[in-house]
Parts: structure tokens; C-alpha cells; sequence
């Protein structure tokens, strides 16, 4: 299962939607039952995990999901949306099984819109984090400066332990040295404006890092008149090895960059 | 020993490419031929009309080997649509280092094509052991007149560098084509454009599907690519949704751009 989010923004005049397939990217890939599907919210309410089906979703079709679209009280919430062939009990946490099993992976195109353009990123939370102990660090060269130009920063994450909890992420610079904090919660699409960051004069790259929990960090740079975006997540670290025993080396990265 | 001896079998280049061409258990990049060699997205860059791109090249040796602070000599190798060679550049940087490289829109003058960026450091650590290769699959940026940069990781494994110089391909290809679906749609904008390169040297083909909201096929586009070429293919039939590609690469993954009222989204479809 892939599970997938809004990009809610702090600004009502942008829009976040996610548009889901009902198809998996290559035939060769993937073992995908060619049939309906159905597409589940899933969100906390008084500490719990709850979920609503949205809709019934035919093979090789498509649906466009506006935040807006949602009953108002999910207006603010963080909601997460898969798809199972499975009919689920209300009170049903998010869970893992092969339903999205697909390589590439099985992803949505997720996106900001304002009346003037778009952006977006075809993503997904892999099922599997769903009961990891993650940690985050996230090297950007993304941030963008300049007298019209805000930079905001997600963190979204999720996690089967339906308990939100506060958790700290620092931003350093290269040479490990604090810039700044700023506290996120779990099981949220957690948003940043990050103007309180002044460029760095030696150096294009901020280390966003929680030893506690991670997430998918995304970067959405934006000129103030809502007419040019841009959106895009930083590479795990393992993403700059191909083949091999990878994972030993974003362990590596992981220890230097949390002093662990 | 005979399952070891098999496995070597699976596990050897010959079979790896057979199988990629029967489409048996495929897989979606090949093996590079050496264990030290470097890796790159072919990735793209534009100078036309009013487009300009940026590329952060940080020092991979710092990430991927922080505990060994080393400079890493860097090759960007930049190729125009036609496949052309343009400029060979050689950078170094310090530990921790990241650099802006900038596309000069003077010398690249109202032209587009896609490069690739190598890295090599003295010391690999444990690397090789490890049998891992290091890979660019860092971050493009592109803007028009006064807007952000808008920007894209990279997403391919296309290439190494032999010691020779020589571009080796590591994208699979077949006898037979496969279908790429896009889990994205294209009404909501103006303008669409796929951008699609060939990091081999052979020409390959591809057709452009195109389908209607209803999922039903409408029409074709049919493309070839001689090798290291760059095409930027606008996405002409009416009332079309949705799209495929069908190529002899196995895994075909265009770059999208979109065009709304006043600005552009580009992102790996």
C-alpha cells in the first residue's frame, strides 16, 4: 500500500490536490489486480486512527482529489489517502500490504495550485514506514532568496501509532553549526514558512535534521503573487549510490549528520 | 556449489542483457562494466527561448563518505539535442563543498540538450567492497524571465564513464517495446511538452500514446532518437488526457512540462 497526502498551505489561495491511479505505472512490474478498487481516508480523531471510504475508483481510471473537495471537517486535518481492494472498518489504522506493490513505484501526482500555475511532484509514502523508527536528514540546496520569493518547508509523516507527538528538526549549516529549530508532529503534513532563514554567504546547502522521527521533506518555493512555484523533495541519502549494500552508507550519513 | 555457479549465471551480464531483451524478468538498469566506475542522470538543460538552468553539483564524496573529508574532481560532460558534444568541464570541490552551475545562456545561445556529471575521489572507502557505485542524481533548476527556479532531482541511472571516456548506457532495452503509463494527467494546463533523451548510443524508438478522459486510446506520435540526442516533444492531439510511451527502453521515463497561465510545472512523470 502507498498512502498519500495534501500539501495543505497556510495560504486560502492555494489549492492542494492529489490525483490517484487505479493502474500501476509498468505491466511488467506488477502483480496488480485489475479490478475497482476503493479509496479510504485516513485520519486521527481523539487520538485514533479512523477512516472513511471516499469513493469506489474503476481499473485504469483516475480521480482528482481537491483538499477542498473534502467534508469541512477535514478542513484541518492532515488526511491520507490509499486504496485497497479490502472493505474496511471505520476504526481501521493505516496498514501495509501488496495491493500497490509496483516498480517503478505506484505514485499520485501531488500538487499546489493557484489561479495563475501549478506545481507538483508524482510521490507516495511506501506503506512500509509505516512501523519504522525513522530519522530525518535532509541536505536542500533548494531555499530561494529574494525580496518577492517565500520558502516553506513539509515535513509529512506518518506512522501507525496513532498518538501525535511533538518532535524537534534543526537546521544547520554545512559545517554542522544550529540555525535554527522548528517543531513538527507526527502523523501530519507539517508546514514551515521559512523566512525567518537568511542566505547562508558561503554555501547553498541546509541540513534539515530530527533524530526522533522522519518523513518525506519537501521543499515549495513560491514568488508572494502565487505566478511561478516550485516543489521537490530531497533524495534519501542512499539515492547517490547505485546497486550495492547502499543502506550501510545512508546508515553512515545518517550517524555523521545526527553525532550518533 | 552448483546453486553458486547458477547464481553466477543469473547474476551474469550476458543473462542480464538476454533477459532484458526477451523481456523475461527484466531489469531496469544494467551493471555498470567496472566496480569503480561513476554514474549520472542524463539530465536535461535548456537555453531556449527565454528558459535558463542551473544545476547544484555538491560534493558526493562528503555525502556519501562524510567521515572522510576529501575533494571530489568532477566531469560535466554537456550535449546538445543533436548529441553533439559541447563542452567537457572539469571542477573540483573542497569537502562540503556545493557549486551553482549555471547554464551560460551567451554560449548555449537559444539551444537545449542534457549532460551528465561524474564524480571520481581518491579514496572510495569501502565502497567497491560493497560493490556500489557513486551516482549524480542531484538537482536541476529552471526558470523563466522573473519567476523561481523551479526544480527536479534526478531519477534515472542512465550512464557511466569508462576510463576511456567512453559514455556507457546503463538503461535496458529489448527486442520487444513496453509501456510506461503516466500516473498524471494534462487538462488542467495550456501547453504540454515531454522531454525525453537517449543516454545510449543507439537510436531508439518511441511512440507517444495518447488516450481521452475515458481511458480510450486516440492516437499516436511515433519518435526516434539517434543516441545522446534530446527531444523536447510537444503534445499536440486534441482532447487528449492521458498518455503512455512505448519504447524499446524498458523503463521510459520522460521529463513533463507543463504550461499554465504564467508559469511552467516540470517534474518526472
Amino acid at each position: 500500500m502507498n498512502y498519500f497526502f495534501f500539501l495543505n498551505h497556510p495560504d486560502p489561495d492555494l489549492e492542494s490536490s492529489i490525483e490517484l491511479f487505479n493502474r500501476a505505472p509498468m505491466d511488467i512490474f506488477s502483480n496488480e489486480k485489475k479490478e475497482s478498487k476503493n479509496i479510504y481516508l485516513f485520519y486521527i480523531e481523539n487520538q485514533k486512527w479512523k477512516n472513511e471510504l471516499y469513493m469506489k475508483i474503476q481499473y485504469n481510471t483516475s480521480i482528482l482529489i481537491k483538499k477542498s473537495d473534502l467534508l469541512p471537517k477535514f478542513k484541518d486535518k492532515s488526511v491520507f489517502v490509499s486504496m485497497t481492494d479490502r472493505e474496511l472498518n471505520g476504526d481501521e489504522a493505516p496498514f501495509n500490504d501488496n495491493t500497490m506493490q509496483s516498480i517503478p513505484a505506484w505514485r499520485s501526482n501531488i500538487k499546489i495550485s493557484s489561479k495563475f500555475t501549478a506545481t507538483s511532484y508524482q510521490g507516495e509514502i511506501p506503506g512500509s514506514f509505516l512501523n519504522l523508527n525513522l530519522s530525518l536528514t535532509s541536505c536542500s540546496p533548494f531555499l530561494q532568496f529574494g525580496e518577492n520569493i517565500e520558502n516553506y518547508f513539509y515535513l509529512i509523516n506518518l506512522n501507525s501509532d496513532p498518538i501525535e507527538r511533538e518532535f524537534k528538526i534543526e537546521i544547520l549549516d554545512k559545517h554542522k553549526q544550529l540555525i535554527d529549530k522548528i517543531i513538527c508532529r507526527t502523523n501530519y503534513v507539517n508546514v514551515f514558512n521559512l523566512k525567518f532563514l537568511k542566505k547562508l554567504t558561503d554555501d547553498y546547502m541546509y541540513i534539515f535534521r530530527s533524530k526522533g522521527f522522519g518523513g518525506i521533506p519537501i521543499y515549495f518555493a513560491r514568488t508572494i503573487d502565487n505566478k511561478s512555484f516550485s516543489l521537490e523533495h530531497t533524495h534519501p541519502p542512499q539515492e547517490y549510490l547505485f546497486l550495492g549494500n547502499r543502506n550501510l552508507y545512508q546508515k553512515k550519513k545518517k550517524s555523521f549528520w545526527l553525532d550518533e | 556449489m552448483n546453486n553458486l555457479i547458477i547464481n553466477n549465471i543469473k547474476k551474469s551480464k550476458f543473462v542480464n542483457i538476454m533477459r532484458n531483451k526477451l523481456l523475461f524478468r527484466p531489469s531496469l538498469y544494467l551493471k555498470p562494466k567496472k566496480n569503480n566506475l561513476a554514474v549520472s542522470d542524463f539530465f536535461f538543460w535548456s537555453c531556449k527561448d527565454s528558459f535558463q538552468t542551473k544545476f547544484y553539483i555538491t560534493n558526493l564524496a562528503s555525502q556519501i563518505l562524510p567521515d572522510i573529508p576529501q575533494d571530489d574532481q568532477i566531469n560535466i560532460l554537456i550535449y546538445d539535442n543533436l548529441g553533439n558534444k559541447i563542452d567537457d568541464i572539469n571542477l573540483i570541490l573542497n569537502p562540503f563543498e556545493t557549486h551553482e552551475f549555471i547554464f551560460d545562456k551567451k554560449k548555449f545561445q537559444n539551444i537545449y540538450g542534457s549532460f551528465f556529471i561524474f564524480h571520481k575521489f581518491k579514496n572510495l572507502g569501502d565502497l567497491i567492497r560493497n560493490q556500489c557505485h557513486v551516482a549524480e542524481r542531484g538537482y536541476t533548476g529552471y526558470k523563466k524571465q522573473n519567476g523561481v527556479w523551479n526544480f527536479v532531482h534526478g531519477n534515472h541511472y542512465s550512464a557511466s564513464l569508462l576510463p576511456n571516456k567512453e559514455i556507457q548506457s546503463l538503461v535496458s532495452t529489448s527486442f520487444f517495446k513496453s509501456n510506461y503509463k503516466m500516473q498524471v494527467s494534462f487538462k488542467d494546463s495550456i501547453k504540454q511538452e515531454l522531454v525525453i533523451n537517449n543516454p545510449d548510443n543507439k537510436k531508439v524508438l518511441f511512440e507517444i500514446l495518447y488516450y481521452d478522459e475515458k481511458m480510450k486510446y486516440i492516437n499516436k506520435d511515433n519518435l526516434s532518437l539517434n543516441g545522446l540526442n534530446t527531444t523536447i516533444h510537444k503534445l499536440t492531439q486534441n482532447n487528449f488526457k492521458y498518455i503512455e510511451i512505448k519504447s524499446n527502453i524498458i523503463f521510459c521515463r520522460p521529463l513533463v512540462i507543463k504550461y499554465y497561465d504564467q508559469y511552467f510545472d516540470v517534474f518526472h512523470a
